[in-house]
């Protein structure tokens, strides 16, 4: 399976919502209301079952994965 | 006799005799409860002089700031007025205009959405968090020169507390006016089963705009209790942050919970903090309430029912063994009135059933709202006097059992609830007919899992426009969870008996198998 690059998903997310698709790799995505909760839960699933990334640990520190350049790092960690 | 019935009264009160509590943390901010209420009194200085409709709107995510503007707003005597984030800035626009607000209240989120556009309806006098960018003419929170005296000002049991904004037919959503004495005759009812104490740290994951915060906060506020914020990326890991936070308190829409299972992140007694748990907004389907009661083994569980125009809550049933079921439906049942109501199901007549019979809740109550700011036809519809009593029609359905529990089983009306978002389809209905130019579109709610919709769906015969561009044109006047997530082109429509659109032929098209089907997986809405 193909998968498209990270930082897409998040720009194709936000033309969903009708919000301006351009966005700084450092901007805070989630914790500034720029998307809400749904789509970070949709962004979750899409982590886990797509990119492969493990979010099973219960602890998993949910805090790093509010920029685009903090889900990159998460994904090539797991590629 | 209580004199001062100010919705900021009992937090000044806890301020006064326990100033280093806690009172909230969002991430990595929390403060104090005499440091909120130094905040408060700030903002409510610089209201104070300002007021005339005595409406003061409040522009903000879950954050300290978003709940300093709250509270100040009260403290100054005013009824604040949460606006909601995710409208769209013609709508933002539209109830700026009708609200005639003193002032508006904006944290670093809101303030990102007072473009020059939005601003020339905006009141004259803004406030903004210290860590907003700058809007012209606002005053950051830090330069307010003045402070409040410590007791908020004096208002009577009529004068409004909050207007919150739920959705309407008409097209534009209605904003539900609370008196400060009916929010308090509903804190003094809650507190008496929720048992708070200042040890319990409640986490608050809905935003301002629903009243469910309405709860959590004033009740925190009462009893000292400490409020955790949710951002929305603690939402995607609600049991992370209950871990993490130690939270004893709980309450959400069962959604959040179905996302945690499906996500296979509810494991037997991953919550041993929990000591309570409260569900409401939507039914609370018993796959839900058993995962949830084995991942929170030491956490009562309650389902809780109540509209909007009642304050919150009215009616509520605790997980017992074994469960109170609503038969036809495999959810829990919504239980027994609070004491101070009364409940009647009517027939389509309006006459009262006998019990086992399903017609429409009827709720009779001094915790009833005022009605809707600025529509009193609409009031006047929902809200009848009979016989000297004021009830509140509430367009859901439910009969009384013959032990007096009452089951709820759906709506009069072509209202749904999908995560806790009350949604009226002739609302969204009207969007896609303006959109489309044509009176021959409807929408429904499809799919449904566990009785409970989880999207909308549109049907029109538009052949001018594609269903990207219907949608995007919608999203500019209807916040992004009431725009259908399909729009299906059709070279007509189908007739019911009375000429009507016929949406139940439409849903069975829906459940047909041979369907192309608007999938729920996230998978597919990401593309």
């Amino acid at each position: 399976m193909s998968t498209k690059p990270i930082n897409e998903v998040v720009i194709s997310m936000l033309a969903d919502r009708g919000k301006p698709a351009e966005i700084d790799s450092n901007e805070a995505i989630f914790t500034s209301g720029l998307l809400d909760s749904l789509a970070a839960t949709e962004l979750m699933m899409a982590l886990e079952s797509e990119y492969g990334v493990d979010l099973a640990d219960a602890d998993f520190d949910i805090s790093q994965l509010d920029t685009i350049a903090e889900l990159e790092t998460l994904v090539s960690a797991a590629a | 006799m209580r004199k001062n019935f100010n919705i900021a009264v009992d937090f000044s009160e806890i301020a006064r005799k326990n100033p280093e509590k806690l009172a909230i943390k969002a991430g990595k901010f929390e403060i104090s409860f005499g440091d909120l209420a130094v905040l408060a009194r700030k903002i409510a200085s610089a209201l104070q002089p300002n007021l005339n409709t005595k409406r003061v709107g409040i522009l903000g995510s879950r954050s300290i700031p978003a709940y300093a503007g709250i509270l100040g707003a009260a403290w100054a005597g005013a009824t604040y007025v949460p606006l909601n984030m995710k409208w769209p800035a013609e709508r933002l626009i539209t109830l700026l205009n009708d609200l005639e607000l003193d002032a508006l209240i904006v944290d670093a989120s809101g303030a990102k959405l007072l473009t020059p556009e939005v601003l020339e309806h905006a009141p004259e006098l803004i406030l903004r968090s210290d860590d907003a960018a700058e809007v012209p003419g606002s005053i950051a929170f830090s330069e307010i020169p003045g402070v409040a005296p410590e007791t908020p000002a004096v208002l009577t049991e009529d004068e409004l507390g909050y207007i919150v904004f739920t959705s309407g037919s008409t097209g534009m959503p209605k904003g539900v006016m609370v008196s400060c004495g009916s929010l308090k005759r509903y804190l003094d009812e809650t507190e008496k089963w929720m048992g708070l104490t200042q040890a319990d740290r409640i986490a608050e994951a809905h935003d301002i705009t629903f009243d469910l915060s309405i709860h959590n906060m004033f009740l925190a506020w009462r009893e000292g209790s400490s409020l955790h914020l949710m951002t929305a990326l603690d939402m995607m890991a609600p049991q992370a942050f209950i871990r993490k936070h130690d939270i004893t308190v709980w309450m959400s829409v069962p959604t959040i919970v179905n996302n945690m299972r499906r996500a296979n992140k509810l494991s037997g007694g991953l919550l041993p903090t929990l000591r309570l748990s409260i569900f409401c907004g939507e039914p609370l389907a018993m796959p839900t309430v058993d995962a949830w009661a084995s991942a929170a083994p030491n956490s009562t569980i309650e389902n809780i029912y109540g509209p909007t125009e009642c304050t919150v809550v009215c009616t509520r049933q605790r997980l017992t063994n074994p469960p109170l079921i609503t038969p036809k439906r495999g959810i829990l049942a919504i239980g027994q009135a609070y004491e101070n109501f009364e409940i009647a199901i009517c027939g389509e007549d309006g006459a009262p059933l006998p019990d086992g019979e399903t017609g429409e809740i009827a709720l009779a109550s001094p915790q009833l709202s005022n009605g809707y700011f600025k529509a009193p036809e609409q009031t006047d519809k929902a809200f009848r006097m009979i016989d000297g009593k004021r009830w509140y029609y509430t367009g859901d359905l439910g009969y009384r059992d013959e032990n007096g529990i009452l089951h709820h089983m759906g709506r009069t009306d072509n209202q749904v609830k999908m995560k806790g978002n009350r949604i009226e389809l002739e609302e969204v209905e009207t969007h896609l007919r303006r959109v489309c130019n044509t009176e021959l579109a409807t929408v429904v709610a499809w799919p449904f899992i566990d009785g409970t919709p989880q999207g909308l769906v549109g049907f029109t015969t538009a052949k001018d426009k594609d269903e990207a561009t219907i949608r995007k044109e919608m999203m500019a006047t209807l916040p992004e969870y009431m725009v259908p997530s399909r729009i299906l082109l059709r070279d007509e429509m189908p007739r019911n008996i009375n000429d009507k659109i016929d949406r139940k032929a439409l849903l069975a098209e829906l459940n047909a198998p041979t369907m192309e089907t608007p999938s729920a997986e996230p998978e597919k809405v990401l593309v």
